[in-house]
C-alpha cells in the first residue's frame, strides 16, 4: 500500500462546500461557517464478495487502492 | 433375482407450459425420484448471478453491502449457465474468477441530475455479454405500457446522488446461495384417488350432501345436476368428483363425514407413483429448461457415483445391484 | 365541552372512564346510573402504544403481553429514524427490510400521518420493527427444542431479518483557538496518521481518519491522534470491527475539535441470534436449514421459521396462533383484517375466512417431507406471523479466552469480554467438580490456570519469609528468601499458594494480624 494521498476534503453539512483542513484548524466551513463537516468519499474501489460465510454480509476480500 | 430389472420407465405428461411456469405429470416412479427432481431444481440447477461488486462511487442512501446484496438477487438470463464453468474450477483465469469463460462483467453508472427521484433499476446494468442480461419481466407479462415497467429497482437516487460500480456475475447453484436458485416454486402432489361410498351417500339428504360438498375448502366435489333422480318427491342429486386434483389432503371432508356420523363416506388415497408437479421459474431460465437441466444434473450426479472408484470397489457388497448400477 | 379530550396520566386518576359505549348503555339497563366522565374511543385504547398493536392481545396471558410490550418491543430492531445518515449514535441498529404486519389494529391505524396514504383517508400505518415470516409449528430434527427456532437459510440469504449495526467512536483535540492561550510547553494533541505500535494504521488517511468504506478489523486504529508525548489513538477493541460508514468533524465554542467515526456492520441471522413474535414468545436461532429440506405444502410454500409446539401450552399465548390463522386468510385476500385487542374477530370468523380462501379451516396444512418427498401423517399448522429480531446477537456475546490479561491486584483473569476476559468459574461450578471428584481438574481450573503463585515460608517460626536483598559477610549482596524473625535462611521452603491467598495475608498483616503457616512435605 503506497497511497499517493490525494488531499483529504470535507463536505459542509449545510452548504455542501468542499473544504480542506490543516492540523489544528478550527473545524468550520469556510463558506458558511457551519461547524459540521463530513469526510468525502474518495475514489477507492471497495470489493464485496458474496457466498462466503453467511452470504452477503459484506465480506470484504480486499480494499484495492487505485494506483 | 437373476435377470430381474429394477428399471422403471417413468412417463411425463405436460399439462401446461409457459416461459416461467410449467405443470406436468410424472408417473410410474416413486417419491424418491420426484423429490430428487424437486430438490435439484431448487438447489442444484446452475444459474448466473452477480457475485462480486466493486463500488467506485456510492452516495445513495443505501450502503455498499446493501446494494451488493440487491444486485446479487437480480435474476440474470442464464441459458448458458449449463455450459459455463464454475469460477473455482476455471483454469483460464488462475482462480480470480474474472475471465470470459467463467464470468460476465456488468457496469452500472447512474447519477440523478434532476429534481425528480431517479429509480436505478436492473435495466441500468450494462452487460458485457448480450446473452446474460437482467431478466425483463415485461417480456413475459402483459404489462400496461403506461405503467413504464422499468425492471427491478435497485436503489432510488435524489438530486446529486450517484452510483457507479462494476459487478462480476458468476455461475453458481442454489445450495451455495439462494440467489443462484432458478426456482420460485417447485412443488408436487400425489395424485389423489377418491372413492365415494355410493351406498352411504344414498342415505344422505340433499341438505347433508350440500353441506358435505361445501365442507371441502377447495372445489373437489359437486352435486351433479344431470344425474338428479327423483326419490319420493325429492330431487336427489348425486355427489360427483369434479376435480380430484383440487384436493389438498386437508381431510376436511373426511372429518365432516365423521361428524355427520357417516365414517367411510369417502376414501382418499394418494397414489404412490403419480405426481403432479408445479414449477415456476424466477425467469433466469425457462421453467421447461429448468426441469431438463435438473434431470441433466441428476444424471451427472448418478454418473459421479457410478464412475467413482469407491463404487467399483464396493461392488462385491452390492452384488447384482452394483452390476445393475453400472448400466448392465 | 369538547367531544374528544386528551387526558394525561395524572388527570386520568380523577376520570371515570367507560371502557366502551356498551358499558354506558349496560349500566343504564341495570338501573344503576353511573356517572361516567369519559368514554374510551376504542376499547383497545386503554392499552398503550406498544400493547395496543399486539394482535389478539386479549387472548394472551397477561405476562406474555407484558413481555412483548415492555421488553421485546424495545429490543426489536426496526428502522427507528428518518435521518440515520447524519446521526452519530454510539450504537444503533437498522433492519434492512422492515415490513408492516398483515393484520391491522385500531392503534396501528392511528399511527402514521393521515393524508399520506393511497387515498388520503386512511392513514398508512407505520412500518413495524419486524417482518412477516411464514411460521410452522412443528419439530425440526430436534433443532428447535427449548425455545430455539429453525430458520430458512434461503429466506435469510434473500435478506430476511438482515440488519445493519452502526457504532460510533468519538475523539476530541484542541484547535488553534485555544492553542494560542496555552503555553508552548503544553502537550498539544492533534489528529493525524502516525506509525503506531499499538495497531494497524493502513486504512488511515493523513488526517488521521480512515477513508470511507475502509474495512477495519479488531485491533486497528480508528482515529489517529498524537501529541508530543506520544500516541493517543483510539483503537478497536478485540470484539469490534466494521466498515467505515462516515467521518463527521465538528468543533465547539471552547476551542475543541471533535471527530466521530462510524463503523457499520451488516449482519445476517446466525445461530444464537434472538427472535421474538409479538406474543412474548422469544427464542434463539438453533439451526439454519436449507430451503429444500423443509416440509413443503401442495402450493410449494416452505416455512421461514419452524417453532416448537411446546412453546404454547404452558405459556398460554393462543393469540399467536390466531394471528397466524388470520394472517393466512388476509394474505390470501380475505377481508377480515383487524386484530385489535378486545374487539378481535371470533375464531369462527377466522376459520370461515380460511375455509373460503381454500385452506383447512384451522390453519393446518398437509405437507410433504422435504428430505424424502413422503407425505407427513399429520397436518402442520402454518401461517404468516409477525416476527421481530431482537438486539441480542451471538456475535456480541461470544466470549472465549486462553491466555490473556489478568487483574493487576488479584492476578486472576479479568472478566470483561471487551478486554479478552474469561468466563467466571464460580462456586456452583466448583461444587459441581467436587461432586464429580474431579480434583485434579478443579486444581487446574482454580489454581494453575488462575492465580498460581509462590511464597517462602520459614518452617522454624512458621512465618512468611520475604525475598530480600541483604549483605552477607564480606560485603557481598545477595537476594533471596530470608526469615527476618529467625535471622536465618535455614529451613525456608517454597510453597505454591494462590496469589489471592498471599494478598489476603498481606492485607491482614498490614492491619497487624499475622498468619502463620503450618507446612508439611508431600
Amino acid at each position: 500500500m503506497d497511497p499517493q494521498p490525494e488531499p483529504v476534503s470535507y463536505i459542509c453539512g449545510d452548504c455542501g462546500m468542499e473544504n480542506t483542513l490543516k492540523p489544528g484548524d478550527v473545524i468550520q466551513c469556510r463558506e458558511c461557517g457551519y461547524r459540521i463537516l463530513y469526510k468525502k468519499r474518495t475514489r477507492r474501489i471497495v470489493q464485496y464478495e458474496g457466498t462466503l460465510g453467511d452470504g452477503w454480509s459484506g465480506h470484504v476480500i480486499a480494499c484495492v487502492l487505485k494506483y | 433375482m437373476e435377470g430381474v430389472s429394477y428399471q422403471r420407465f417413468p412417463r411425463v405428461k405436460i399439462r401446461e407450459l409457459k416461459d416461467d411456469y410449467a405443470k406436468f405429470e410424472l408417473r410410474e416412479t416413486d417419491a424418491s425420484m420426484s423429490n430428487a427432481l424437486r430438490r435439484v431444481m431448487i438447489a442444484e440447477v446452475p444459474t448466473i448471478a452477480i457475485d462480486l461488486v466493486e463500488i467506485e462511487v456510492n452516495s445513495s442512501v443505501l450502503n455498499d453491502e446493501f446494494i451488493a446484496h440487491r444486485l446479487g438477487l437480480i435474476p440474470l438470463t442464464s441459458e448458458k449457465a449449463m455450459s459455463m464453468r464454475f469460477s473455482r474450477d476455471c483454469d483460464a483465469c488462475d482462480g480470480d474468477g474474472q475471465c470470459e469463460y467463467c464470468s460476465v462483467e456488468f457496469h452500472l453508472r447512474a447519477k440523478c441530475m434532476g429534481d425528480q427521484t431517479l429509480d436505478v433499476t436492473s435495466k441500468d446494468l450494462i452487460s458485457s455479454d448480450h446473452n446474460v442480461v437482467p431478466v425483463d419481466l415485461a417480456d413475459s407479462y402483459a404489462y400496461d405500457s403506461s405503467d413504464q415497467q422499468r425492471g427491478i429497482i435497485i436503489v432510488k437516487l435524489r438530486r446529486g446522488q450517484e452510483l457507479r460500480l462494476r459487478a462480476i456475475a458468476r455461475k453458481g447453484i442454489g445450495k451455495d446461495h439462494a440467489k443462484w436458485s432458478p426456482a420460485a416454486t417447485v412443488t408436487f402432489m400425489y395424485e389423489p384417488e377418491i372413492h365415494i361410498n355410493e351406498d352411504l351417500m344414498e342415505t344422505l339428504t340433499l341438505a347433508e350432501r350440500q353441506a358435505w360438498v361445501e365442507s371441502s375448502p377447495t372445489k373437489v366435489f359437486d352435486l351433479d345436476e344431470a344425474t338428479g333422480q327423483l326419490k319420493g318427491c325429492l330431487l336427489l342429486q348425486e355427489v360427483v368428483v369434479v376435480d380430484h386434483e383440487a384436493y389438498t389432503y386437508d381431510e376436511e371432508v373426511i372429518k365432516k363425514a365423521e361428524a355427520m356420523g357417516k365414517p367411510g363416506l369417502v376414501e382418499i388415497y394418494g397414489k404412490e407413483d403419480s405426481f403432479i408437479f408445479t414449477v415456476e421459474s424466477t425467469g433466469a431460465i425457462k421453467a421447461s429448461q429448468m426441469v431438463l437441466n435438473a434431470i441433466e444434473v441428476l444424471k451427472q450426479k448418478l454418473d459421479a457415483v457410478r464412475l467413482s472408484e469407491d463404487t467399483v470397489e464396493a461392488d462385491d457388497q452390492f452384488g447384482e445391484l452394483g452390476a445393475h448400477m453400472r448400466g448392465g | 365541552m369538547g367531544i374528544i379530550e386528551l387526558v394525561g396520566t395524572e388527570e386520568e386518576e380523577d376520570c371515570f372512564t367507560a371502557w366502551g359505549i356498551k358499558c354506558i348503555l349496560k349500566d343504564v339497563k341495570e338501573k344503576k346510573p353511573v356517572k361516567f366522565t369519559h368514554c374510551e374511543l376504542d376499547m383497545s385504547f386503554l392499552l398503550g402504544l406498544s400493547c395496543g398493536i399486539i394482535p389478539f392481545a386479549n387472548h394472551d396471558h397477561a405476562r406474555r403481553v407484558l413481555y412483548q410490550a415492555q421488553k421485546h418491543s424495545s429490543q426489536a430492531i426496526g428502522f427507528p429514524t428518518t435521518n440515520p445518515n447524519i446521526r452519530v449514535d454510539t450504537l444503533s441498529h437498522q433492519l434492512y427490510y422492515p415490513q408492516r404486519p398483515l393484520f391491522r389494529t385500531m392503534t396501528s391505524d392511528c399511527l402514521g400521518k393521515p393524508g399520506y396514504g393511497h387515498n388520503g383517508i386512511l392513514p398508512r400505518p407505520e412500518l413495524y420493527n419486524g417482518q412477516n415470516a411464514i411460521v410452522a409449528v412443528n419439530i425440526h430434527l430436534g433443532y428447535n427444542q427449548e425455545d430455539s427456532l429453525v430458520m430458512n437459510q434461503a429466506s435469510m440469504e434473500r435478506g430476511m431479518f438482515r440488519s445493519e449495526h452502526i457504532r460510533s467512536y468519538k475523539a476530541e483535540v484542541d484547535n488553534k483557538e485555544t492553542m494560542g492561550k496555552k503555553r508552548i510547553s503544553d502537550n498539544i494533541m492533534n489528529f493525524g496518521k502516525m506509525q503506531s505500535t499499538r495497531g494497524r494504521v493502513d486504512c488511515l488517511d493523513d488526517d488521521g481518519f480512515p477513508f470511507i468504506g475502509a474495512n477495519l478489523q479488531s485491533g486497528d486504529i480508528v482515529i489517529g491522534r498524537y501529541a508530543d508525548s506520544g500516541d493517543h489513538s483510539i483503537k478497536l477493541k478485540h470484539t469490534e470491527r466494521g466498515m467505515v460508514q462516515k467521518v463527521v468533524l465538528s468543533s465547539n465554542d471552547d476551542g475543541k475539535n471533535f471527530a466521530v467515526v462510524s463503523l457499520r456492520q451488516v449482519r445476517s441471522p446466525r445461530l444464537g441470534d434472538k427472535f421474538s413474535s409479538m406474543h412474548g414468545q422469544k427464542g434463539v436461532l438453533g439451526f439454519l436449514e436449507s430451503q429444500e429440506n423443509f416440509p413443503f405444502t401442495i402450493q410449494g410454500i416452505v416455512p421461514d421459521i419452524v417453532i416448537n409446539p411446546h412453546a404454547f401450552p404452558s405459556r398460554q399465548t393462543p393469540g399467536q396462533l390466531l394471528e397466524a390463522a388470520l394472517g393466512k386468510g388476509i394474505a390470501c385476500g380475505g377481508f377480515l383484517r383487524y386484530a385489535t385487542p378486545f374487539s378481535t374477530p371470533s375464531v369462527e370468523a377466522i376459520t370461515e375466512q380460511l375455509h373460503r380462501v381454500g385452506f383447512e379451516k384451522w390453519g393446518s396444512e398437509r405437507v410433504y417431507s422435504g428430505r424424502t418427498g413422503a407425505m407427513f401423517n399429520s397436518l402442520i399448522f402454518m401461517g404468516p406471523t409477525f416476527y421481530q429480531r431482537l438486539i441480542h446477537m451471538a456475535e456480541d456475546k461470544v466470549k472465549f479466552r486462553n491466555i490473556g490479561p489478568v487483574h493487576p491486584l488479584t492476578r486472576q483473569p479479568v472478566a470483561d469480554r471487551k478486554r479478552y476476559g474469561g468466563i467466571k468459574f464460580g462456586e456452583m461450578e466448583r461444587d459441581c467438580l467436587i461432586a464429580h471428584g474431579a480434583s485434579a481438574n478443579l486444581h487446574e481450573r482454580l489454581f494453575t490456570l488462575s492465580d498460581c503463585s509462590e511464597v517462602h515460608i520459614c518452617r522454624k517460626c512458621k512465618n512468611v519469609a520475604n525475598v530480600i536483598q541483604r549483605t552477607v559477610s564480606g560485603g557481598r549482596k545477595i537476594r533471596g528468601p530470608y526469615c527476618r524473625l529467625c535471622e536465618s535462611v535455614d529451613d525456608i521452603i517454597k510453597a505454591n499458594v494462590p496469589y489471592g491467598a498471599k494478598l489476603l495475608r498481606q492485607e491482614l498483616f498490614s492491619m497487624g494480624i499475622n498468619l502463620k503457616f503450618e507446612t508439611e512435605y508431600c
